[in-house]
């Protein structure tokens, strides 16, 4: 009889710390999952934004920077010149690639911080010089938590949308 | 007996017990460290990614470092290097008119967990300089039936006299295979004169205006197909309504906005006594001769007027079959580079630092329909006001241009297939009957008389010798992973 109650004492402690571990475990793998997605769409948007041919400008011609949830541009795909947007709303990022529909890459983006995009002008130059991306995301599983991932792109063909000098 | 049964029946329960727990907690940490290393290992790798791009630079700048202290030959072979971080190679492969695609590739990591490969292909060459197909440091004057495919600027005052055309290069009137210029005219700080029956096909810009006040001066028939504006580039001194005006005649098919009133028939928004600042003066792209930029046996250099003869000579036994660099140092009015009945074969670039080109008398033709390029270039210093459209002496314009390429009127590259490139920062250039041709027009000051058609040509956008640099990083990609000698860049 006290083996059992203790058996079960036991069993119980372990179940629960089972249970306490598994879902760490699952928080874990949740977060681990989230960190890929993130990296993966961060390494496709910085490298096809680092030769793009054309990014979008700054609509105020006197403006040095832009923060905002959406950017354009043309960039190379399969060797064709091709115009990629990017556009965060609500909780998701979302791709359009030419003329397809626009579909989702990343979900779970902290609402609170869709200004992803910082466009960066020159003061000597033309055109936008460098592009910002701050991707802040709170993984599905709680406790609740965020994740931010940032990178800074140095646009290589910016050189090729300049006017030269006449 | 019953309590020896029960002691046999509760032993090995602590067993059972630690091999359940034992169980689930190794469960739980191989799982714990399956996530651990996991993470770990994306992160080197993708650390290893970033370096990566960073060493393939790294390459693409040894590359950029050879062709420089090479004067632009290019290596033989393969060849590699390292950094801090991981290896790199590269190879450059020489392509026609100074341009040089460079592959690299840069590798970092040893364990293939982690381990990132990523390759790059650049393209080097001249800086582009040139997209107006008339360009001026003063005035462009043109007069009777000239059509011009292409943007035109002035740095003062532009003139389109009867029955001329600036038109888009997507025209139909226009060649094909010329995908730049809208037909825009502007003039940086004075007026824009359209004569009866002109027109301007994209946008009319002007920042001065005429005797008469206007901006943006239009007779009967004339038209704008694109936006119409009359800026300042006073910064809108004195009142609105006196000067910088738009009409009195003819139409704008786009918006006009004006500082001073407004009386042509305007399709879109109208808005009269609104000043808007004007564009700003341009400067001309700088030239320097070297004569490495050029092949190898086919650089010419004479120094006037010592070899003016011997020049002479070299042009006369090869009038009907002209190509090469050729460097003339020196000289002056008195010694004109005389191209008058030369024909083209090849690419040929002609750099006067002091004498005019002259080609007023038997113009210059092209043959054959291989891809050429000619640049003819002189700093020849001549006033502006004898070299009009009425025509002048060889010493009166540093580029004086009669007759024609016989150029294709459906394709860039059809006919001879020659792009020209005028260049004269320090004198006038004027044509004069049926001088055809592609490419561009950049002078001191442009005069232009009867029926003459020009064309941009995107073939002298970038042209060595011209710019700030003699080489720029004209596209950058990122490959996919591959062998540096991988052909495509998917």
């Amino acid at each position: 009889m006290i083996t059992s109650a203790l058996l079960l004492v036991v069993l119980i402690t372990v179940f629960n710390a089972l249970d306490t571990v598994s879902g760490a475990q699952a928080y874990q793998t949740d977060r681990s999952q989230v960190l890929d997605d993130m990296r993966n769409v961060m390494n496709k948007m910085t490298r096809e934004l680092r030769q793009a041919t054309a990014v979008q400008d700054i609509p105020v011609a006197t403006q040095l920077v832009l923060t905002t949830p959406t950017v354009t541009y043309t960039t190379s795909i399969n060797n064709t010149a091709t115009a990629v947007v990017y556009t965060a709303s609500g909780t998701t990022l979302t791709r359009k690639v030419g003329t397809a529909a626009a579909f989702p890459v990343l979900k779970n983006l902290d609402p609170t911080a869709l200004n992803i995009f910082t466009l960066r002008r020159a003061t000597s130059v033309t055109g936008v010089q460098w592009v910002e991306i701050d991707l802040t995301v709170n993984p599905a599983r709680r406790p609740t938590t965020t994740l931010e991932l940032q990178s800074e792109i140095n646009l290589r063909n910016r050189t090729s949308i300049l006017t030269g000098t006449s | 007996m019953t309590r020896l049964v029960h002691r046999r029946d509760e032993r090995g329960v602590a067993l059972v017990t630690a091999i359940m727990v034992g169980f689930v907690a190794t469960m739980l940490v191989s799982s714990m460290m399956y996530v651990a290393f996991h993470n770990q290992t994306s992160s080197a790798r993708n650390r290893s990614s970033g370096q990566a791009l960073h060493v393939a630079e790294s390459g693409v700048h040894q590359a950029i470092a050879y062709l420089q202290n090479s004067s632009g030959v290019v290596p033989g072979t393969t060849q590699t290097g390292t950094t801090n971080e991981g290896t790199y190679q590269y190879r450059v492969v020489a392509q026609s008119r100074n341009r040089y695609q460079i592959d690299a590739v840069g590798t970092v990591g040893t364990a293939s967990s982690t381990m990132a490969s990523r390759r790059l292909r650049v393209t080097m060459a001249p800086p582009i300089s040139f997209k107006y197909a008339l360009f001026s440091l003063s005035d462009v004057t043109t007069k009777n039936n000239n059509v011009v495919c292409g943007d035109i600027w002035a740095n003062t005052y532009v003139e389109v006299y009867n029955g001329d055309s600036v038109l888009a290069s997507t025209n139909d009137a226009c060649p094909s295979g010329g995908s730049i210029g809208t037909g825009n005219v502007t003039a940086a700080t004075s007026y824009i004169s359209m004569s009866n029956n002109s027109t301007v096909q994209g946008d009319a810009w002007s920042g001065g205006y005429d005797t008469s006040g206007y901006g943006i001066s239009m007779s009967n028939g004339a038209s704008i197909g694109g936006n119409a504006k009359a800026s300042s580039a006073a910064l809108c001194a004195g009142s609105a309504g006196t000067n910088y005006k738009i009409g009195s005649s003819g139409s704008v098919g786009g918006t006009a906005t004006a500082w001073g009133t407004i009386t042509s028939s305007v399709t879109g928004t109208s808005t009269p006594n609104f000043c808007t600042p004007a564009s700003g003066t341009k400067v001309m792209p700088d030239i320097s001769w070297n004569a490495a930029n050029y092949p190898a046996g086919t650089v010419h250099e004479y120094s006037f007027p010592t070899d003016y003869s011997a020049f002479n000579t070299y042009i006369s036994a090869n009038q009907s079959n002209l190509s090469g660099a050729f460097h003339i140092i020196g000289g002056g009015a008195a010694y004109p580079i005389n191209l008058n009945g030369t024909t083209v074969t090849g690419d040929l670039t002609v750099y006067a630092e002091a004498s005019p080109i002259d080609m007023t008398t038997g113009g210059m033709g092209a043959s054959g329909s291989t891809d050429k390029l000619v640049v003819l270039a002189t700093l020849y210093q001549a006033p502006a006001t004898n070299c009009t459209t009425t025509g002048g002496n060889p010493a009166d314009c540093a580029i004086g241009f009669k007759n024609n390429f016989s150029m294709s009127s459906t394709s860039l590259s059809g006919g001879n297939n020659t792009a020209v490139l005028l260049y004269a920062p320090n004198g006038p250039i004027g044509f004069k009957n049926s001088t055809d041709f592609h490419g561009a027009v950049y002078a001191n000051n442009i005069q232009v008389k009867n029926n003459m058609n020009v064309s941009y040509d995107p073939r002298v956008q970038q042209v060595v010798g011209f710019g700030a640099s003699t080489l720029d990083i004209s596209d950058w990609q990122e490959c996919a992973p591959g062998a540096l000698t991988t052909t495509s860049c998917g």
